[in-house]
């Protein structure tokens, strides 16, 4: 199955290339999408269909593979309008639909690769597909920010390849001959430390780049800035989860071997610098796809401490990237908005609300959910954090963290207070400006996804990660 | 004779760290590509016939001709001979740089032989990691972007050195990095590097600097 879903990403690529109108690439990627659902169908009710050498589903792949499928399908219908009004030629919007099967089929190969050499290919094969991606409006800016975002993924790539190479030479003096998931897991206890500690340094360096954390976030934000707000979108959700996946496969294998304590105090250092990070720079951001950038940043360092924190944390860790994924790129598509009602202007726009009430509304409850205010799912995930830090009694670490949480609240409920409510000090908009009933309802939906897990507990989301842990 | 292309290999990344000239930088990627072939040629035996093929085009062809063909034109069309911008002093720069690389390679020398494994050419080991240190070093003393983009080769070439310190018993790896080099170095340099350079006419990284909170 999972060869055949690879088949038909690489046949939708081809017919695009071929195809010498506009709606019909769109058109192809709807249908590519609605595939992606059902490949996540035949995902959930028969696993052992994608099983093989290479691949393997667990829970957490299919889990993320359903957000993914969900997320690609509502930015491909903001990606029509986005290239409708910025009346793109027919080159330009066939490569990027192009490039964004591809950039959904290496996802999927993240999340479904049994093996560590394989999923660090797919994790190579979405930055070559991304650096596309960002490079969508070719003005000057966004080609330094495109060279940054390459560059450094190439070197932090190569730096986890490093790494992948340092665990191989700890299973090949068990005589393993292959960097399986399930064969690594099967013999984490007996593998040498000293290799392990090192490759998970070069591994969690090296993957920092995708998930947005310290030490190599710095790229992805530039990145997330630049890009059309469709693929910061899906740069914010579902490559942070691939990136957080490369993480975890390595983190999950060894937790319960004598590294797991060593392990558990790299990330929570990785975690505090990244909270520290995004905290220093929410506080200076003005520009408003940057200012949600820096949140996700704090996600993903909050994720990283919570999987040090026992099943618990890891929980929560899954329940927070899934509520994370759809209501922040429920928010980019928002930021997009605001940005073209705005001509353009990134920063210092105020009176959002005044102009558009629908969608100052999505903004403010979708910053609010962001935020972990109820009756946001996000709530109940950081709840779920707390209370495991809490159980774990690391005082110093809770203080801290909250410290930077505050802050980070802070920073946040300010600028979107200024951006929704602040009397708007250019001329009042005499012509209303024109929204677009779809988005604004997929919006909604994403941001509705999130309150109902968060209210309702859905026993199929609960079951899903249960059997992940 | 593979000690001695080893030691031919460890001894480029020295001259790196007194060179000053672009042009110095650009032949050493070459030797290096072609040491690295004669390195796979004569260290791994049992190879096969369509991976050796893939090997030499990768490191004698790519590495070896193409991609310092490729240096030397763009460096030439933005009139760029000697490298002026480091973040230290020029006549220190040298003697810090000798001094780390010959650290970085005794410690790994000895890190390797102390955690003795059948299985890992130490040497390789070595020289592999020293280049992947040195090649970080450069990148983050340099401003100029045509020595970031040949440091990053020099990573690249210290992964490939790893990659066959332990190739023989994962060949699949050997293949991976192979197809790493080749995506990424003609994404990198084909594409945008070529672009950056038209665009900013200027291949200092102070240039790229409008991204801003």
């Amino acid at each position: 199955m999972i060869y055949s879903y690879l088949i038909i990403s690489l046949v939708c690529i081809f017919i695009i290339l071929l195809l010498n109108n506009k709606k019909l690439t769109h058109a192809v990627v709807y249908l590519f999408g609605f595939f992606q659902i059902y490949f996540c169908y035949e995902l959930y009710t028969h696993p052992e269909r994608c099983q093989n050498e290479y691949f393997s589903v667990d829970s957490i792949g299919v889990l993320f593979t359903i957000i993914l499928a969900v997320l690609s399908l509502v930015a491909a219908v903001h990606y029509q309008k986005y290239e409708t009004l910025h009346k793109e030629d027919i080159r330009s919007v066939k490569i990027h639909n192009a490039v964004y099967i591809g950039f959904n089929a290496a996802l999927v190969g993240v999340y479904l690769s049994g093996h560590y050499g394989l999923l660090w290919a797919f994790i190579e094969a979405t930055t070559l597909t991304g650096a596309t991606l960002i490079y969508h409006d070719r003005k000057k800016i966004v080609l330094e920010a495109v060279w940054k975002y390459v560059f450094a993924c190439s070197v932090s790539i190569t730096l986890a390849f490093t790494g992948i190479l340092l665990l191989s030479v700890a299973a090949q003096e068990i005589k393993l001959s292959e960097l399986s998931f399930e064969l690594l897991a099967q013999n984490a206890q007996i593998m040498n430390p000293v290799w392990l500690k090192a490759a998970f340094i070069f591994i969690l360096v090296g993957f920092s780049v995708k998930m947005g954390v310290s030490p190599m976030f710095n790229v992805d934000i530039d990145a997330k800035d630049v890009s059309p707000f469709p693929i910061g979108a899906l740069f914010s959700s579902v490559l942070l989860n691939a990136g957080f996946l490369a993480i975890y496969r390595f983190y999950s294998i060894f937790k319960d071997t004598e590294m797991g304590v060593w392990m558990n105090h790299v990330l929570v250092i990785a975690s505090v610098l990244t909270l520290l990070f995004a905290s220093a720079h929410l506080l200076k951001a003005k520009n408003y796809k940057r200012l949600f950038a820096y949140s996700s940043m704090e996600h993903s360092g909050l994720v990283l401490i919570a999987i040090t924190l026992g099943k618990l944390g890891i929980l929560a860790a899954f329940l927070h990237l899934t509520f994370h994924a759809v209501v922040k790129s429920g928010l980019f598509f928002q930021i997009g908005q605001v940005i073209r009602l705005n001509q353009g202007k990134k920063e210092a726009i105020t009176g959002y609300f005044y102009q558009n009430p629908l969608g100052g509304f999505i903004l403010l409850f979708g910053s609010l959910a962001i935020m972990a205010l109820p009756p946001s799912g996000l709530f109940i995930s950081e709840l779920l954090i707390f209370k495991s830090l809490l159980l774990q009694q690391n005082g110093l670490i809770i203080v801290l963290i909250f410290s930077l949480l505050s802050i980070i609240f802070y920073a946040l409920l300010t600028s979107v207070f200024k951006l929704l409510f602040y009397p708007s000090t250019t001329e009042k908009v005499i012509v209303k400006p024109k929204t677009y009933w779809l988005e604004n309802l997929l919006q909604l939906f994403l941001l509705g996804l999130s309150v109902y897990f968060g209210l309702f507990q859905s026993q199929f989301l609960i079951d899903l990660i249960q059997a992940s842990l | 004779m593979i000690t001695f292309y080893i030691l031919i290999f460890a001894i480029s990344i020295l001259y790196f760290s007194i060179s000053v000239n672009i042009r110095s930088y650009i032949n050493l990627l070459g030797v290096q590509g072609i040491l690295l072939f004669l390195i796979a040629l004569s260290g791994l035996k049992d190879f096969h016939i369509f991976q050796l093929i893939f090997v030499a085009v990768e490191t004698l062809v790519f590495k070896g001709i193409i991609v310092p063909r490729f240096l030397l034109n763009v460096a030439k069309k933005n009139r760029v001979t000697n490298i002026k911008n480091f973040k230290l002093r020029r006549k220190m720069k040298g003697f810090y740089l000798i001094l780390t690389t010959v650290l970085v390679y005794l410690i790994t020398l000895l890190l390797g032989y102390t955690l003795k494994n059948d299985f890992l050419n130490v040497k390789y080991f070595s020289t592999g990691i020293t280049a992947i240190i040195m090649g970080l070093l450069f990148i983050i003393i340099n401003k100029n972007i045509t020595v970031h983009i040949i440091s990053f080769i020099v990573i690249e070439n210290g992964v490939f050195l790893m990659a066959l310190a332990i190739g023989n018993e994962m060949p699949m790896l050997v293949n991976t990095a192979v197809l790493l080099d080749l995506f990424v170095s003609v994404l990198v340099l084909g594409v945008f590097f070529n672009k950056l350079t038209y665009q900013f006419h200027d291949d200092s990284s102070d240039k790229l600097s409008s991204l801003k909170d």
